[in-house]
Formats: C-alpha cells, structure tokens, sequence
C-alpha cells in the first residue's frame, strides 16, 4: 500500500510538472506580463476612458468597473472550421485588448457539445474571476440559469451564434437565421419559377438555428402552393453526411428541380453527386463558405446558379467590445444585430479566395496572415 | 498508537486489500488530484467550488451507477444518455409551473419513461437474446427520435420552487447531497450485500453456469436495465431542475462517460467484478479533471488531450499495482 501510495504521488508529481507547462502554453496569461490598468487605452470599439468617466458608473448589467478585465470564453465546440474561426476571432481581438492593456486575462472553454460540461464551464470562469464571459451555447435554454447567475453577480454575459434565450445578459449578438432560410428559399422558389419537386437539407435537429433558418424558408414555401417538398432530413452541415442523404435522394427521386440547403458542405456535396451520377446541375442555396463558393465557381460554366447567405464569424469580436464598453459605463444594446451577408453571381469573387482551404468561413475580421497561420495549423 | 495499531490491522489485512485495494487506490488518486487542482489554483479548495462540481457530478453519478450494475451482468446499455434526454424532456412538457404541486405528475412522468424505456430494453436483451450493444444502441435512435418529436428545440418552463429547491441547500447542505446519498447507499447495498447483487455478478461471471444453479437469469437482467433507466431518468429530473428546461440533445455525453466512470472507478468491462464505491471516484476524478483543467487555464486545444493522458495513467494504476504484487 505503501509503495502504491509513493507510486501515485510520484505520478501526480509528474503531471503537475506537464501541466504547469501547458498551462504556460495556454491562452491565459498573468497579469503581471500584461501593462498596467489604464483607462486610457480602451479598444477600438469599446468606449473612450473619457465617455466613460462622463457615463454611468451603473448600467443594466450592474457596476462599471475599472480594467484591466478578466475574460472567458465558453464554446459550444470546436469540431468544426466555422467554431475554431470564430474562436480565433476572440484570440485575436482579446490578444489585441491585452496588448493595450484593457484585458489582463483570458481563457477559452470547449464544451464538445455537452451542455453539463458548458455549465461546469461557466461555472468555472466565474470561479476564476471573470469580468466578462461570453457564449457560444450548446443549448439556448439549458444555459439560462447559469447566465443568470453570472448577471445577478454583475458579471457581463454576451452570447452569440447559437444564443442563450433570456434578456437576464449583456447583449445578445445576432445574426437573422430566419433571413437566412428566407434568402435562399426565396431564390430557389424564382429559380424555378414557383413550380416544381424540391429536397431540403437541414442542419442539426434540435438546434435552435436549425428551427429558425426552417422556419424562414417556410415562410417563402407555404407561399407557393405548386412547389412541391419531396423529402427533408437532417445532414447536420457535414459534408459526408449531406452527400449520403443526396445520394439517396437522387436513387430515390428521378426529378428533382431544386436543393434548398441550409449548409455550404452540404450543397457542395449535392454538387458533387449530381455531377458524378451525371444528372445535370439544378438551382441549390448554399452558404459563405470558400468549399461551396469554389465548387459554384468551377461548375458555373455548367449553367450552376446559387445564392449563399453568410453568417459572420467576427460576432465574438462584437460581444467582447460591447462588454467592455458596458464595463465602462457605456450600456450595451440588449439585442446587436449584425447584417447577414448574401453571396451572388455578382459578388461571389469578392468572398471567394483561392489561396484558402475549404474550411475558410468568407465573413471574416481576421487578416489573411492570421487566416493562413490558422489554417496551416 | 491504538489507532494506528488499528489502521495497520485494517491496511494490511489481506482481506481487505483484495476487496478494496482498487477502490483504496483510486480515491488515493483523487485526493491527488485534488491536492494538485488546489496547489495551483486558490480558487478550487472553495466551498462554491465543491458544489458546483456536486451539481454538475449528479446526472454523470446517476447514469454511472446505472451502467456500473448493467456491466456487473456483462452487458451495457448505451441508450442511457438518451433516455436522460427523453425524460428531461417528459418532464418539462408535463410541468405545471402556476400549481403549488405542479411538479409531482413530471417527476413521475419522467420516471415512467424510465420505466417504459427500461422495460423495452431488458425484454429486447433477455427474451430476444439480441446482444446489449446492438439492442441499445437501436433503442438509443428511437429515444432520441422520440425526445424530438415531443420537443423539436429546447425550451419549456420549469416549476422553480422545485428547481430551486433540487439544487440548493438545506440546512447549508445541498439537497443533492443528500440525494445522493441515499441513491448511493441503495445501489450499493443492492449490489454488494443482497441476493440480487451476487446473482447480477453471477450472470455477469458466467450466464450459462448461474442459469444452471437457478438464478432467474431473464427476470434479473430485466431489472437491472429497468433500475438503470429509472436512474438515467433521475438525472433527466434533476437536469431540467437544472437547466430549467428540456433540451431533446441533451444525453448524448451520459452514456460513454458512464461506461468511462465506471471503468475508472474499477468496474470490470467483461463483467461481475467492481464496486459502485469505486464510481463515485471515477465520475469526480473526470469531474475534477474537467474543472483542474479549466481553473489552471490549459488551452482548450489540449485539454481534451490532457483528459485522456490522465485517465489513461489512473486505468493504468490497478495493473501496475498487479505487477507488482506478482513481481
């Protein structure tokens, strides 16, 4: 028992020693390589040390606060390009703030879609003392107690992408899903001139801007009585996934006039299945990311037309200013709605770029270095 | 001295090591752990700090005891984390937040899904003869399919004196605790000191030979999937306590992380040996992890990796412990 003891504190020991070095590595970093607390070096968006001392010491949120802050960042996930952007995203505005000395910390946590992780997750950033903590949930209801808790402590909460459904934080920063659903239903339903046999492709079941990207397409459909909805399932944006369910579709249905889809893989799939069973190309909506706008480009000569809307990945950027300015003084809007961005014909090769990978999402803060570091990766 | 006398009687009984030298050995590494997590973060050793982790620990510690008894028979059940799902969302549906007593019908809604699910998988296992992995592994689908088809995103309204209730305190002392205690005391008492428990082990040592000597091997195994999906519905309650909501997504996690704890805490894959003692350290050690990890700031890029190397080190203790004991 004894040796077995010795045994075990020698491995912890030896963990600690790992750990301390990772944790060296991570995203956080002490205060004290951070400068001083100023308020005179605020972030680009975030209000002015002199708006601030002339704003109120107490917003919706609870107290203002001098920096330097302590921030956190609680991800849904980072399984797919679109998450790992968007966590790039805060890593370089929060990298930026620090440098300016207005954060002296940050942290970032992967849930992996569990939503008893997100809330240990959130839990534990306000253990560590966060100012702000900003959420990209896994569940917009299962997190409204713990962004609850975080308020009531006057702790600023902002959550973005898939959102936390409660008035109980900072601000919320959205993008239209329901737009978004409209948009390209909108298209497919001119592009076959209001007639004809169509199949769906929906995201994951269950998350809220799956319902709502369904719902705005709804709206356009039930509007036109001779559209026709052949089949609909769930590819959950993957592009495996979408390619197996079309190729059902395609074995199960000899006219298929149009794709609405509500993921960029997903309709660059369909692409690729409708070229290799050598049915020609029919109108599909996709999304702004660079795989499915360079799949639209090479088949255009084919006569392949789309409309994709974009979803930003800078959201967390947004999130992290307004927060900081609600510390300052300066209350932030309950609601941020950032413009959705529509890929055309017209405009498609002011998003596409060649010399990124596939998984590059086209709405973007980052710089092209930061874009190529990230993807090198 | 009279104790250290005693303890050295207790320690070095060899009774003693062989039943619970394991067990011994891995809270021995969670309080290692622990000691590490608070060495380097002044935050973790918090009063707040436990609880959270208590809270959060709860519907993992339920679905493990309920995957630690179906491995004691040499079977799993992988549809756990969906029949968390299904009655999280049975119970949020069946709500009543406006009566005083609007929370009694969705604890037992949610139980009675438990039950439903339970039966069908222990009939399917045992009367069909399909094995436990393919059987739950169906039922998982159907589960899941059901919790969206009664609630397509998340959402409903909780009664939230009960809410507030589950998951505060009483006398300083969260009511999960004592939940806790209680189920725990049942399950292991159940498991380690009765008939039943040492006919699960039977089964799970060797099916064909306890058949011969008149374990009732159909009826047993048919209990324990139904004891198993009430504690997976236990923790659908307590979630929607929780969360103060239904999510039809929401289990996904519980089942693998189960079969993780219960294999951490020294339950036997291949059956029949193990103690639920053991589970309980094996669910707060991935807990502890989890929270260590976070407290310390290691990026969430390596954290998942970090998870893995830890878990793989504690797996690996009762086998160095073995070999050295033959050496």
């Amino acid at each position: 028992m004894k040796k077995t003891t010795t045994m075990v504190i020698a491995l912890l020991l030896a963990m600690t020693m790992v750990l301390g070095v990772f944790a060296g590595c991570s995203s956080s970093q002490p205060a004290a390589d951070t400068p001083p607390a100023s308020a005179d070096a605020p972030a680009d968006d975030a209000a002015p040390a002199d708006d601030a001392a002339a704003a109120q010491s107490e917003t919706r949120s609870g107290p203002c606060k001098e920096g330097p802050y302590k921030v956190g960042m609680s991800c849904n996930a980072l399984s797919i390009s679109f998450w790992v952007q968007q966590n790039q995203e805060f890593i370089s505005e929060a990298e930026k703030l620090k440098a300016e000395g207005v954060i002296s910390e940050y942290y970032t946590t992967n849930a992996n879609h569990d939503v008893a992780k997100q809330i240990s997750d959130i839990k534990d950033l306000m253990t560590k003392g966060c100012d702000i903590i900003l959420i990209d949930a896994a569940s917009s209801t299962a997190l409204v107690p713990v962004v609850e808790e975080c308020f009531e402590k006057g702790i600023r909460v902002a959550s973005f992408d898939n959102f936390v459904d409660t008035e109980n934080q900072t601000t919320i920063i959205k993008q239209d899903e329901e737009e978004f659903g409209r948009l390209g239903a909108q298209f497919i339903a001119d592009a076959i001139g209001g007639k004809g046999k169509i199949c769906i492709l929906n995201a994951t079941a269950g998350v809220t801007s799956n319902e709502y990207r369904r719902k705005g397409a709804e709206s356009v459909f039930s509007q036109y009585p001779d559209i026709e909805i052949l089949a609909e399932a769930n590819g959950d944006c993957d592009y495996a996934k979408g390619k197996g369910i079309v190729e059902s579709y395609v074995s199960a249905f000899e006219e298929i006039d149009a794709i609405w889809s509500q993921g960029g893989a997903m309709t660059q799939a369909a692409i690729d299945v409708f070229n290799s069973v050598g049915r020609p190309l029919v109108p599909m909506s996709g999304e702004g990311n660079n795989g499915f706008l360079r799949a639209w480009k090479e088949n255009a000569e084919k006569g392949f037309s789309s409309v994709a809307p974009v979803i930003s990945t800078a959201t967390p950027r947004v999130a992290l200013n307004a927060c900081i300015a609600d510390l300052q003084g300066t209350e932030a809007e309950p609601i941020i709605q950032m413009e959705l961005g529509v890929i055309t014909q017209e405009n498609i090769d002011d998003y596409y770029d060649p010399e990124l990978p596939d998984s590059y999402w086209c709405e973007t803060d980052l710089t092209k270095e930061e874009l190529k570091e990230l993807y090198s990766k | 001295m009279k104790i250290k006398s005693a303890c050295n009687y207790i320690f070095k009984d060899k009774y003693f090591q062989n039943r619970y030298g394991n067990v011994m050995l891995i809270y021995a590494f969670l309080l290692a752990l622990i000691v590490a997590a608070s060495l380097f973060d002044e935050n973790f050793l918090t009063v707040g700090n436990f609880k959270n982790l208590l809270l959060t620990s709860f519907p993992l510690l339920m679905v493990a005891f309920a995957q630690g008894m179906i491995i004691f028979t040499g079977g799993i059940d992988l549809s756990l984390g969906a029949t968390v799902a299904l009655s999280n969302v049975a119970c949020v549906l069946l709500m009543n937040p406006d009566s005083p007593v609007g929370f009694v019908l969705p604890i037992f809604g949610g139980l009675g899904v438990g039950l439903c699910c339970g039966i069908a998988n222990g009939v399917i296992i045992s009367k069909a003869k399909i094995p436990p992995i393919i059987t739950t592994t169906a039922t998982t689908a159907i589960y899941e399919g059901a919790a969206l088809l009664l609630m397509n995103e998340p959402g409903g309204k909780i009664h939230r004196p009960f809410a507030k209730f589950l998951t505060g305190d009483v006398f300083h002392i969260p009511v999960a605790l004592f939940l806790l205690i209680l189920i725990f005391l049942f399950v292991r008492t159940l498991t380690n000191y009765t008939p039943y428990g040492k006919a699960l082990r039977a089964i799970g040592g060797n099916e064909s030979a306890a058949y011969s000597t008149g374990v009732k091997v159909d009826r047993i195994k048919i209990k324990v999937y139904i004891l198993g999906s009430l504690l997976a519905a236990v923790a659908g309650i307590f979630l929607s306590a929780q969360m103060f909501s239904a999510d039809p997504r929401l289990g996904k996690q519980y089942s693998m992380n189960a079969v993780t704890a219960s294999v951490v805490g020294g339950i036997l894959l291949t059956g029949a040996v193990g103690d639920l003692m053991g589970t309980v350290a094996g669910v707060f050690i991935i807990s502890v992890i989890n929270n260590m990890l976070n407290l310390i700031g290691v990026s969430s890029y390596y954290q998942f990796v970090f998870q893995g190397l830890i878990l793989i080190v504690v797996l690996s203790l009762p086998a160095i412990k073995e070999k050295r004991a033959m050496n």
